[in-house]
């Protein structure tokens, strides 16, 4: 079942020009220089439940607008959107009964008060039954491990603590859908693992659909079966990573040490560097696997060492951005 | 119905007591406040009665009434400043994208705002403001008995909607002008001249402004005027009440055009 539907989505922004100098604002005062901008261009999409979706995309590239449309905050200015069958832009409160939204820019905890009193106003605010609260506390803080710092005062809290905290706060009503707007954003490495770390189990217990936009190409291999690529305001990509990386870039480097300097040439792989005793060939995926190479070049020459390099998952989203803005200009 | 007020009223509450529990976090500056606040009103009052003292009346007034009126003022001013201040920000609000957070929540835009900075340093305002009103009872010596207690009350009432809808409406207009200086000390200003001194001390069309086009001599000055049996009543219905009616319309009609402004920042986002 498709739990969100976007259909032909599109956010223009009014932008005004500003001339300069005293002489230009006193002229912007009476003549607007305006311009539309389209930051998110006829997008149209399905997430089924129970998926994590990676939506990335450069900086200003229509992420957050969308997320924003999305979660009810926005008013499209033309298309569709349905969340569970029901528009956010119709139907605002009933629609985010059943979303968890976190900005990893911007917090909904308290500041003066200590973390356990934020979840109480959620308590009160999505009116969850006291039963059903004691246990999602529980088991968000098992996952988490909370409970060493509900009392401490959400100012003193660390980085990581206070994403933990708004992580929390987001499924202490236990809704369906989890949007998070870079959530591990200025992370260190340990509560990024401890934030992949829940949004898996989230997942997997409790089938949420995640969408999570994101500068962290970890997130995205660790997390996500699907991928969606935006670029000035249009998708670009859109599948799993893996298919992506075999699009984009089909080949691998096979580096291989032989005891001797030698030179081997193989019909299926092209051998791009010769340095000593160590080559490097580059073979497509497709055409050969990395055993069978290394077979058959050991019949020639005993081989002392291998290694196989991947292609960089940023090299290849970065490729992907390109790409996208090539095929629009 | 009722199970939704019961609702509303549960979380107000909880909010109300957040924000006392914040405020109480820092205690010096609610102390600097009480002081502050207690100097303010005092100086503004010794200045009426030295006025009045020097020309005998004010537009017409006595120093008992005007006591009595000062005293209303500051009481109201208290009120809305507990339940409103959080108005006066607005513009930040707006700027900084405040009310995403409110939007993504299953309730009232409005309703939330309001309660999610209630002020507990407004009270050092009520503080001073009773002791001045309690005077002023006891000079115009004013009956408390069961009606006077309830057109006071509604007085109250009244004027702290009618001071809470004219903050809303300024701090609304910031959804289109996105600019974070804002009306507050004008309108404060201009609240503390029309409600502390009588509206006789003006030209006639001040008074026929601040009677019909901004109807801000219903804070206090008509419906002060009323309870006190002083002239020109005409209609038979006790000031005091309409002074209630133009409050609730006013945050009606300011409600609404939160709303409007609330469209506006949908759509522009922030």
């Amino acid at each position: 079942m498709n739990i969100i539907k976007v259909n032909h989505l599109v956010k223009e922004y009014k932008k005004i020009k500003k001339e300069k100098g005293l002489k230009g604002a006193v002229k912007n005062l009476f003549v607007q220089n305006a311009e539309y901008i389209r930051a998110v261009d006829d997008i149209s999409f399905e997430i089924e439940k129970g998926d994590i979706v990676a939506y990335i995309g450069p900086n200003g590239a229509g992420k957050s607008t969308t997320v924003k449309m999305l979660s009810g905050i926005m008013q499209p200015t033309s298309g569709e959107i349905l969340i569970n069958g029901i528009s956010p832009q119709k139907e605002r409160k009933r629609v985010v009964r059943n979303l968890g939204v976190v900005f990893g820019q911007r917090s909904q905890l308290n500041w003066n008060l200590r973390l356990g009193e934020t979840f109480d106003l959620l308590k009160r605010i999505y009116q969850i039954e006291d039963t059903l609260y004691e246990k999602n506390v529980k088991m968000l803080d098992e996952i988490f491990g909370i409970s060493e710092f509900i009392d401490t005062p959400v100012r003193q809290l660390s980085l990581g603590q206070r994403m933990r905290g708004d992580l929390m706060a987001a499924m202490l009503h236990s809704p369906e859908i989890l949007f998070l707007d870079e959530p591990t954003i200025g992370l260190d490495v340990e509560a990024k693992y401890s934030v992949r770390k829940f949004i898996k189990e989230i997942n997997a217990r409790r089938q949420t659909t995640i969408i999570l936009t994101t500068h962290d190409l970890g997130d995205v291999q660790e997390l996500c079966r699907r991928l969606i690529i935006i670029n000035d305001g249009k998708i670009i990509e859109d599948g799993s990573l893996d298919d992506l990386v075999d699009r984009i870039a089909p080949y691998r480097n096979l580096i291989i040490d032989f005891y001797h300097p030698t030179i081997i040439q193989h019909p299926k792989a092209e051998l791009i560097s010769v340095d000593e005793a160590r080559s490097v060939y580059k073979f497509r995926k497709d055409e050969i696997t990395a055993a069978r190479l290394i077979e058959d070049i050991s019949r020639t020459a005993p081989i002392k060492e291998v290694g196989l390099l991947e292609a960089k998952i940023d090299d290849i989203i970065r490729t992907a951005y390109h790409q996208g803005s090539q095929n629009d200009h | 119905m009722i199970k939704k007020i019961k609702y509303y009223v549960s979380v107000a509450a909880t909010l109300i007591r957040l924000s006392i529990q914040s405020r109480l976090e820092y205690p010096y500056m609610l102390i600097g406040y009480v002081l502050a606040n207690f100097i303010q009103w005092v100086v503004g009052f010794a200045t009426i009665k030295f006025v009045v003292d020097s020309f005998g009346s004010l537009g017409g007034w006595g120093y008992e009434s005007l006591a009595f009126l000062y005293g209303m003022s500051v009481l109201s001013h208290g009120l809305s400043v507990v339940l409103f201040i959080q108005t006066w920000y607005m513009a930040y609000c707006v700027v900084e994208g405040d009310y995403d957070m409110f939007l993504l929540r299953p309730m009232g835009v409005l309703f939330q705002f309001l309660f999610d900075d209630f002020n507990l340093i407004g009270i050092t305002d009520i503080i001073p403001g009773l002791m001045v009103f309690f005077y002023g009872c006891a000079k115009v010596h004013i009956a408390m008995n069961f009606t006077n207690v309830f057109l006071i009350l509604f007085i109250l009432i009244g004027g702290t909607l009618i001071r809470g809808s004219v903050w809303i409406f300024c701090g609304t207009l910031s959804f289109w002008t996105k600019n974070t200086a804002n009306f507050t000390d004008m309108v404060g200003a201009l609240f503390e001249r029309v409600s502390m001194y009588p509206l006789t001390i003006y030209p006639k069309w001040v008074q026929v402004l601040f009677t019909f086009l901004l109807p801000l001599a219903w804070i206090t000055f008509y419906p002060v005027k009323g309870i006190l049996g002083m002239e020109g009543n005409i209609v038979p219905i006790p000031m005091a009440v309409i002074s209630l009616g133009v409050g609730v319309t006013m945050f009606v009609l300011s409600c609404g055009f939160f709303r409007i402004g609330m469209h506006r920042y949908e759509s522009a986002g922030s």
